[in-house]
């Protein structure tokens, strides 16, 4: 993870859509411009949904990347306030 | 405070939407709003904050359930007849959403406590029949500089419109004094069609959603009425000189309350 300089994780992998997005949203809310945000998010509906919402919100999608157990982690940059 | 999961599947539809947010949900938590009437209005308006999260809600009536009541009153339900309806509201509120602290008054407003029951509130809704209410609600709030929504509804028409200090109008400032007694019939005498208490006072919930989250234009300098049998809606702009204003003016003329006597109701 040295690539990005992670400000906050938050893992929406016990809530379903559209709570998914809900939750990485609030997550970003708390966050100032610039900050970047780690998601812990299920294959499927929310890998599909949850950066097109957020990039729809405006925010930067930088990556996205399954993790050994199956589930994706997606990095986020913060814009706007 | 975090969301829980819970919490934010609730208000999921709410923070979805970018003028509420996770910020906008926060701010209605640690709200206060104080609705006056349990009533044709008062009924959806606290229905809907209480749905909405808005932290603490009061709520203010002296009557009870009465049958005639649930023609439009739909925070009651006929289990409910007899019950104080400040009581009656408070537990369909906490039964929709058990996040919300309900604190009942059940007391008419008058000269002697209106200042004390606004005091910690953050809005106040109006929700009354009357119009020695409605002058004691304005000049009240003036003088504590709590912004708050009048409306009112009769038959098939109803009006509200928003005042927030030192942004417009303030309902004395349109309308000078009561009008003299029996002059206008009260909604006991006159009627009014359920829905109209859903449809405006919803927008009065509307009002202190938005005033609290800090999105959108209020209804203030403005007043809306709706005709239903028309289906007419007018916004009027109302004057922005409040300079000549008994009570919000530059030289207040009406520097207390003041209990107007209220229309007599002879026949039930």
């Amino acid at each position: 993870m040295a690539e990005f300089n992670i400000t906050d994780t938050v893992d929406i992998t016990d809530v379903v859509c559209p709570v998914t997005f809900v939750k990485a949203k609030v997550a970003l809310d708390e966050l100032d411009e610039g900050d970047i945000l780690s998601i812990r998010l299920n294959d499927g509906e929310p890998v599909n949904n949850v950066p097109r919402s957020l990039k729809e919100e405006g925010h930067k999608v930088l990556k996205l990347s399954q993790n050994d157990d199956g589930t994706y982690q997606l990095i986020v940059q913060k814009v706007g306030d | 405070m975090a969301f829980t999961n819970e919490q934010l599947e609730r208000y999921s539809r709410h923070i979805i939407l970018k003028e509420v947010g996770a910020k906008g949900q926060k701010k209605l938590s640690s709200a206060k709003v104080l609705i006056i009437g349990a009533g044709g209005l008062g009924a959806p308006a606290a229905l809907y904050l209480a749905a909405a999260g808005v932290g603490t809600i009061g709520i203010v009536d002296a009557d009870e359930v009465d049958l005639s009541n649930l023609q439009r009153q739909v925070i009651h339900t006929t289990a409910d007849i007899g019950k104080p309806k400040v009581q009656s509201a408070k537990e369909t509120m906490e039964a929709i959403n058990p996040d919300v602290t309900v604190n009942t008054y059940h007391t008419f407003v008058t000269s002697e406590n209106v200042l004390d029951l606004i005091k910690d509130y953050d809005f106040i809704l109006d929700g009354t029949d009357n119009f020695p209410a409605k002058f004691l609600i304005n000049d009240a709030c003036v003088m504590s500089k709590k912004p708050f929504s009048h409306a009112g509804i009769i038959r098939f028409r109803g009006q509200l419109m928003t005042y927030v200090p030192g942004q417009g109008p303030c309902y004395r400032c349109v309308f000078k004094e009561p009008p003299p007694k029996d002059a206008v019939p009260t909604c006991r005498q006159a009627g009014v069609i359920g829905a109209m208490g859903g449809v405006i006072g919803s927008l009065q919930a509307m009002e202190a959603v938005k005033y609290i989250v800090g999105s959108g234009d209020l209804l203030t300098g403005y007043l809306l009425t709706f005709d239903a049998l028309k289906m007419e809606w007018r916004k009027i702009k109302l004057p922005s000189d409040t300079h000549n204003c008994a009570v919000c003016g530059d030289h207040p003329t009406i520097t207390e309350l003041i209990d107007y006597e209220q229309a007599e109701c002879t026949d039930k």
